[in-house]
């Protein structure tokens, strides 16, 4: 077990660091100067004005350099400073980064129970319009563009019956509206990669053993097919939370929140590259550390990985 | 007296109604208390069906739509679910097919076992308890068992526990739906004394759902053959097997395997010799231990052993799938050269490509080897598929078109197209019903004719190996245990464990007889 977990240690810190070494090769290798990016072709080209900043940024330096440095500092937290506003990268993404967490985190708190609920739902009923419909459900809500969904939500909820302010930076119920507008897409990744699962898992012989017994429909689909079916949901839900990060972009565009999704669509509109790098190296951590979570956790539910882990 | 089930007129459809014939149509059958009823049947004539809706247990798609049955004088044929639940477990048991997948992988023996007996009126069971329902099916040492997963255990010893859940509530009816079919002979035995034991020292019936007639002849005390969803014969056992009454009968009972008779084969030429074989996993297991046989030319040698012998893994040596740890394998005394040692594997629903035309999948082995311009290639594949019975149409057909036995043709088809010296047979009709059994070990036998080849025949099922090999070797643990012409051994076994695999085997005194 543990020889397994270093070894996925030592793959999810790969993918990082491959990850960051992208990044780095195409804001900075690529031909394209950054700091004339950054200034934008609307500026006029100042040459002086040009490697002022060149120098400011550190991006005279060899490239080697500039790679391992910015490496060794990322370790520590230390992503460099704004293009855009001269400010520490790592501090102003930890200031942004709780509000999307409780964004993603609410959306997954609504979103993993009524993912399950339809799943379970459609593989306990014996009613074959309500299988259908319920199995059509996360098709369906995954059709309808996010910030419509917010829109929409905002009209009702908002506007029309005042029950949730339409901007609320902090507080729970300024919370409620954009945690639904993400949770709605994000359950039904969950109930589509559950039932299909489940579906699988109801054909196979043991359910029939276990009703056999005298167990209910009910027992059957919770105690025993859901167990079988949950881990390719878990590992879902893993990469979930990437898409959360970029839903978030446009929930909280739509909600005027601040928090990572906004940091992001600035740093790409403004061109503000050590930014970027360091949203896009941060998420994929995140992403990573989470589906190695998933991953070590499988052998805790299944004995036959447990054995091969060992 | 009122029999316990009484089945009359039942019929089960899959799909919309109105559409297609029913799976099971028109189905009368009875089974009195403590008496052992067999359903024989091939894949497809509906007595799986039958099985899961005696016990309530249809999948959604399918549906009763006539007949009447009643359990224990009491109507249960259109019974909502609520009640079917009091029923199942305590009243009806039943084991599904395939012991590998009936338990649920991801609990212990004793959750399930434990399940099994809180359901059927155990509230709380303790560790006497589930030890006895576990020493009840012949589990030696049922303490050990209780806290391991079901794929640490043996095929045999999943369907004791799968056994032992189904009488832990002491039902009055079992329904075992093939409960060794995916056993080997000497296990599947030892299941079936026990069903018999169990089942006599209880009083419980038994109706028993299988495709091997030697097993009902064996096992029953009566028997009814299902064809095309409609029992066509009933009877009692002996008169059954004795003197059949309806074709089909007669047809399966043709089909069981005979022994080859005859003088025993003269020494022919060696083709393949493998010399002090011995094969050592990764892990210390070791598969076989200095085996050495030889192949004459246009002969067929017989492997036959348990699962778990090492006959498998002697397969994949002597293809070239495996490197051997040590000994040698030499065709016409020199290393076998790519494509002389063809493989047909024993699962023909797995070993064929899904997603390849079945003239793909046969052409594949002379696009490897380079053999011939395209046009040659089409002009081989169509005449393979005539070797092997098929119509040529079907090369443009995918594998999920076919039935059992036509994939399994079109596994020979593949393997004879670069015409080997040596085919290698792993299992090769196990997973065939006994009619389609009969006509791929004549297939094979008139391809040997026409082509000359070599097989190497490997198989747990020592009546199938008497059918087709002049020559066998039987390997137990590894090693060969015992080996000769085939009349010899069956006449005279010298090693115990041969005497073993003859007992058995199913319907023993009638086969052949």
């Amino acid at each position: 077990m543990g020889r397994f977990v270093a070894r996925r240690l030592a793959q999810a810190a790969a993918v990082v660091l491959a990850v960051y070494t992208l990044t780095f090769a195409v804001f900075y290798l690529l031909p394209a100067d950054p700091v004339r990016i950054m200034i934008g072709p609307e500026n006029g080209v100042d040459e002086a004005r040009v490697s002022a900043l060149r120098a400011e940024y550190g991006l005279d330096r060899p490239a080697a350099e500039r790679y391992i440095g910015g490496l060794l500092h990322a370790l520590h937290g230390d992503f460099g400073t704004s293009f855009q506003t001269g400010r520490e990268v790592g501090a102003t993404i930890a200031e942004a980064a709780p509000r999307t967490l409780a964004l993603a985190g609410g959306a997954l708190l609504l979103a993993l129970p009524l993912g399950f609920l339809i799943a379970w739902w459609a593989a306990h009923t014996r009613r074959m319009w309500l299988r259908r419909s319920l199995g059509a459900l996360p098709g369906l809500s995954l059709s309808v563009p996010t910030f419509w969904l917010g829109l929409v939500l905002l009209q009702a909820f908002s506007f029309g019956l005042p029950l949730f302010p339409a901007r609320a930076e902090d507080g729970l119920a300024g919370l409620v509206l954009p945690a639904v507008t993400l949770a709605v897409p994000s359950s039904a990744f969950v109930a589509q990669v559950l039932l299909e699962r489940l579906t699988v898992e109801m054909r196979q012989p043991y359910v029939d053993t276990a009703r056999a017994k005298g167990a209910s429909r009910a027992r059957a689909v919770t105690a025993h097919a859901l167990r079988n079916a949950a881990m390719p949901a878990l590992t879902m839900t893993a990469l979930l939370v990437g898409w959360l990060v970029s839903g978030s972009v446009v929930v909280e565009t739509v909600f005027a929140r601040n928090g990572l999704g906004r940091l992001i669509e600035s740093a790409v509109t403004t061109r503000d590259l050590p930014m970027l790098q360091a949203l896009v190296v941060v998420t994929t951590a995140v992403v990573t550390l989470l589906t190695l979570a998933v991953d070590v956790a499988h052998p805790l539910v299944d004995p036959r990985l447990r054995e091969r882990a060992a | 007296m009122t029999p316990l089930l009484a089945v009359r007129g039942l019929t089960v459809r899959y799909g919309p109604p109105g559409r297609g014939r029913p799976a099971v149509d028109g189905v009368d059958l009875t089974v009195e208390a403590g008496e052992i009823v067999a359903v024989v049947g091939e894949s497809g004539s509906g007595k799986s069906t039958l099985a899961h809706a005696l016990a309530g247990l249809l999948p959604d798609t399918a549906r009763v739509t006539g007949g009447v049955v009643t359990f224990g004088g009491e109507r249960v044929d259109g019974l909502r679910e609520r009640a079917w639940r009091r029923l199942r477990g305590r009243r009806i048991a039943f084991v599904p097919q395939d012991p590998g997948t009936a338990l649920n992988p991801l609990m212990t023996v004793r959750a399930q076992l434990a399940e099994a007996l809180r359901l059927t009126g155990t509230p709380r069971p303790g560790e006497d308890a589930l030890e006895e329902a576990l020493g009840r099916v012949g589990i030696p040492d049922p303490a050990a068992l209780l806290d391991r997963y079901p794929h640490q255990l043996s095929g045999g010893f999943r369907q004791r526990v799968l056994l032992g859940m189904a009488l832990a509530g002491r039902p009055a009816l079992l329904i075992a739906d093939e409960p060794t079919s995916a056993l080997d002979t000497m296990v599947q035995k030892t299941v079936l004394d026990l069903v018999q034991k169990v089942a006599a020292r209880d009083g419980t019936s038994v109706l028993l759902i299988t495709h091997d007639l030697g097993v009902a002849a064996d096992r029953a005390d009566r028997v009814a053959v299902m064809t095309e969803g409609r029992v066509v014969e009933e009877g009692p056992a002996d008169r059954v097997l004795g003197s059949p009454r309806a074709a089909y009968t007669r047809l399966l009972l043709r089909s069981a395997p005979q022994p080859l008779t005859g003088p025993a084969p003269a020494p022919g030429e060696p083709l393949l010799v493998v010399r002090d074989l011995r094969k050592v996993y990764p892990g210390g297991t070791i598969a076989v231990e200095g085996a050495s046989f030889t192949l004459d030319r246009a002969s067929t040698l017989g492997l036959v052993g348990a699962s778990g012998s090492g006959k498998s893994t002697i397969a994949r040596v002597v293809t070239g799938l495996v490197e051997p740890t040590s000994g040698s394998v030499l065709l016409d005394g020199a290393p076998v050269r790519a494509g002389r040692v063809q493989f047909v594997a024993q699962n023909p629903y797995a070993s064929l490509d899904p997603l390849m035309s079945v003239g793909r999948i046969v052409a594949e082995p002379l696009r490897a080897l380079r053999a011939g311009t395209r046009a040659e290639r089409r002009e081989r594949v169509l005449r393979l598929l005539e070797d092997v019975g098929l119509p040529p149409e079907v090369a443009r057909r995918r594998p999920s078109a076919l039935s059992g036995g036509q994939r399994q043709r079109v596994a020979i088809a593949r393997a004879l197209a670069p015409s080997p010296d040596v085919i290698v047979l792993d299992e090769p009709v196990s997973a065939l019903d006994t009619v389609t059994q009969a006509q791929i070990l004549a297939l094979l036998r008139r391809l040997q004719d026409k082509h000359g080849m070599a097989y190497l025949l490997i198989s747990h099922d020592l009546a199938v190996v008497a059918a087709a090999a002049e020559r066998l070797a039987v390997m137990r643990d590894g090693r060969i245990v015992e080996s000769g012409p085939t009349a010899d051994v069956l006449a005279a076994p010298a090693a115990p464990f041969t005497r073993e695999l003859l007992a058995a085997i199913p319907g023993g005194p009638r086969r052949g007889g």
